[in-house]
């Protein structure tokens, strides 16, 4: 599916998303061995109440905020993908998370109690199995063009702003 | 030894001692039992006594999470309540989707068994090893959104919760529980039973434990292929598009849409209570998923009207049993009544019974001094009436509290005469489908441990809507043209074989949808993931023989606690009056037609003339230490 020139990408459709925890359970089934929604690389976020649901993944800004605040230089931009990865002989691990933070998506899932690494969407090197899975339609491959790459910021930005509103409604 | 796909955990919660401890479990109880639903009978078997009154503290209520449940295998995330029941005063088994079973699977265990009851208003937290039992002062009395949304603060955003609403702490027989707010195990009245033991409900964390299967690779090429089964699925494809409110049509083509409380099997307004309208209209804001389910046939639906409403539903059985039932075509009544049963906690299909046989009851010149105190007639489509009507049955006021008995003692008590428009069998009202016109559905509504209810054993494949269906009752009973309605042949045969299917389908946690409505998985697909799965060979044979297992167990315990063929029956109304159809035609289920398939199915799963299974047969399927019990039933007749 990727063939040198390409960029792929996942992205978030707002509103198509239906909450099921699919793509978690086969994302972290497929990276390691095992299922566990704190084991996955994309994480739905929700507000049952309201039926609202809310996929964040990572979508590779250009600037990449995590590496910019790694102090030791752990995350690195794949050259394949795209996407940002972390070099984990080099991570900190709990004692850091400072690219947990930085991250301005909420896309970085970091459970130290389940993985001593902060865990980022790799796009499985090119063939995101979490878009296999997804007949809703909340994910999809799309080829990285200039417009695209617009309109993903523009959804992402959507998502992030949907997702403060929930946290803000549900923490209280 | 380890164990794949479960974690071999049965947490046990005492609420009258406080008492709290782990149960382990082998493969050689999986093997058997096959997962939550046959495992929890199992255990009913030795916990719960013949003689237990349901709302007494020794009843026990147990919630179970699928086999398959936490793994990446599509629309198996769904749970199962297993308690006695104080609408049947029998064993009953609820299931229910939402996200409870996934992160129950993810804090480390497969079921919970709760134990006696609290003075006092409690809930219970699980986060792994810490489990907690914690006051619920605050929350009593509370709805069920309001209530998830304060343990949410407090719990965090990826905590889920089962919680029950006032309807179950003023113990209305027929008080569901609800799983993720709008997810509900509705039939039966296990919120009654959670009422009784002071449980507001329980709360699981996000969950720090993981879900490993004995054979990934292979896991996951069989995950692929039912995903696949499941985008090609004609019917899946239906309810993906238009929830499970896209049978309505289906139904009032084949007057088997019970309508005016089954004096009617079909509607000229039946589109209002269509899936198919609800998109149309613009009711429908988004889709919502059970845990793993890519069908996700959940409505997301939005009403400006009654003070506005945003909410989740109406299923099909409630469309029908708040709408046509009811006579009521106002969509936007029928959505608020929906949500207002989901939070206060109530079985909209018992719900929907109760209110056309008040309507019936009034029309007929019973209960005058209701409209006194509705201050409006409860006359036929009138939804005001119902509306009244269901915020005096969830708070038990008035004629609310006798209503809130349900329809077999509320009948009794206004008039015996009445009990003829109370369409109920054995406690329960009857599901959203007329059985004088589905044959299978007749026989498996009788034979139903629960009562006259279709998510036990659906025969949806006798309708024939779809080519798969057709295929699937030619596979049964070697004649494609079975399918249909008004067929009385093979239905025994259809009904075993469905009912053994859809034991084996709950107990993994696979929605029914998937096995028995839809068809992207059959007894050889099941046995293989099975195996897969736990590690533990199966072949389709042998996964059909765990079903016959569970539901002859199932047998054995209702035997127990007095079932016999006597009750094997159908509501009085299917069985005495006549329901024209369309086209004319008229039918109903009489005591020689019931009596006919019930002798040919006793005869399949070698049960005596009486409904008992008999020894042989217990000892084949490995069910010894019931045949006792056997025993003495079939010496006492």
């Amino acid at each position: 599916m990727v063939s040198q020139g390409y960029e792929v990408n996942t992205s978030q459709y707002l509103g198509k998303c239906t909450g099921c925890h699919l793509c978690e359970l086969i994302c972290s089934f497929t990276h390691f061995g095992k299922s566990s929604t704190l084991l996955s690389r994309i994480v739905i976020w929700k507000d049952k109440a309201k039926a609202v649901f809310i996929p964040m993944v990572c979508i590779s800004c250009p600037g990449m905020p995590c590496a910019k605040v790694c102090p030791t230089g752990a995350i690195v931009k794949d050259e394949k993908t795209g996407m940002p990865k972390i070099i984990e002989s080099k991570c900190l691990g709990a004692e850091c998370g400072k690219c947990v933070e930085a991250c301005p998506y909420h896309a970085i899932n970091f459970n130290p109690e389940v993985y001593a690494y902060p865990l980022i969407c790799d796009l499985c090197g090119g063939d995101p199995q979490c878009v296999k899975v997804c007949w809703p339609g909340a994910l999809r491959i799309v080829e990285l063009t200039k417009s695209f790459s617009k309109e993903r910021f523009l959804l992402a930005t959507q998502s992030l702003t949907k997702l403060k509103e929930v946290l803000k409604e549900l923490r209280g | 030894m380890k164990m794949y796909a479960v974690h071999g955990k049965i947490l046990h919660v005492n609420l009258s001692n406080g008492r709290i401890w782990v149960e382990k479990f082998g493969n050689d109880l999986l093997s058997m039992f096959i997962g939550s639903r046959g495992i929890m009978a199992r255990l009913y078997w030795d916990l719960v006594k013949p003689s237990t009154d349901p709302l007494a503290p020794d009843n026990v209520l147990m919630v179970g999470a699928g086999t398959f449940t936490g793994t990446p295998m599509p629309s198996a995330g769904r749970t199962i309540v297993t308690f006695k029941s104080p609408a049947t005063g029998r064993y009953f088994k609820s299931s229910v989707g939402g996200d409870f079973g996934l992160k129950l699977k993810m804090n480390g265990y497969d079921i919970i068994v709760i134990h006696g009851a609290s003075e006092e208003p409690v809930y219970i937290y699980i986060e792994g090893d810490h489990v907690e039992i914690r006051s619920a002062k605050h929350l009593w009395g509370l709805d069920v959104r309001s209530a998830h949304n304060e343990l949410i603060r407090r719990h965090g955003v990826h905590a889920d919760t089962l919680l029950i609403g006032p309807a179950g702490e003023r113990l209305v027989k027929y008080a569901s529980i609800n799983v993720s707010i709008y997810n509900v195990a509705a039939r039966g009245g296990g919120g009654a039973v959670l009422g009784s033991k002071k449980l507001k409900g329980i709360v699981v964390s996000k969950g720090a434990t993981n879900v490993e299967v004995a054979h990934p690779k292979k896991y996951y090429e069989l995950a692929m292929k039912v995903v696949r089964n499941i985008m090609k699925d004609e019917a899946l494809i239906a309810t993906a598009k238009f929830g499970t409110a896209s049978a309505t049509m289906g139904l009032d083509s084949t007057s088997t849409l019970p309508v005016y409380n089954f004096r009617k099997s079909y509607w000229e307004h039946a589109y209002k209570n269509s899936g198919e309208y609800y998109v149309e209209a613009g009711y429908l804001i988004g889709r919502v998923g059970c845990a793993q389910c890519i069908v996700s046939c959940h409505r997301h639906t939005k009403t400006n009207k009654f003070g506005g409403v945003d909410t989740v539903g109406p299923e099909y059985e409630t469309s029908n049993a708040l709408g046509g039932n009811i006579g009521n075509a106002d969509t936007d009544a029928l959505i608020k009544m929906n949500d207002l049963a989901n939070i206060y906690g109530l079985d909209t299909i018992s719900l929907g019974s109760v209110i056309a046989w008040v309507m019936e009851t009034y029309e007929r010149g019973y209960l005058k001094g209701i409209v006194k105190e509705l201050g409006t007639e409860p006359i036929w489509g009138n939804v005001e009436a119902a509306l009244k009507l269901i915020e005096k049955i969830a708070r038990r006021e008035g004629i609310g509290d006798l209503l809130a008995e349900g329809l077999s003692r509320a009948c009794r008590k206004v008039d015996p005469e009445t009990c003829k428009w109370a369409v109920e069998a054995n406690g329960l009202e009857h599901s959203r489908v007329d059985t004088r016109v589905a044959k299978a559905y007749a026989l498996a509504f009788a034979l139903n441990p629960r009562g006259p209810d279709h998510l036990h054993t659906e025969t949806f494949a006798e309708f024939g809507f779809t080519e798969d269906a057709k295929k699937l009752i030619e596979r049964i009973t070697g004649h494609r043209e079975w399918a249909g309605v008004g067929k009385v042949e093979g239905r025994p045969e259809i009904v075993k074989w469905h009912e053994e299917m859809y034991a084996i389908t709950d107990s993994v946690g696979f929605c029914a949808f998937i096995t028995t409505a839809g068809f992207a998985v059959d007894e050889y697909l099941m046995s293989e993931l099975f195996t897969a799965a736990t590690g533990i060979g199966k072949d389709a044979k042998t996964i059909l023989t765990d079903g016959e297992r569970i539901v002859t167990l199932e047998r054995m315990i209702q035997v127990r606690e007095g079932r016999r063929r006597i009750h094997d029956t159908l509501p009085w109304r299917i069985m005495n009056e006549k329901i024209k159809t369309r086209d004319g035609k008229e039918y109903i289920v009489s005591a020689e037609e019931l009596n006919t398939m019930l002798d040919k199915y006793y005869e399949l799963r070698r049960w005596s003339k009486n409904g008992i299974p008999l020894p042989d047969k217990l000892k084949e399927l490995k069910l010894e230490f019931t045949i006792p019990e056997a025993l003495k039933a079939l010496q006492s007749g």
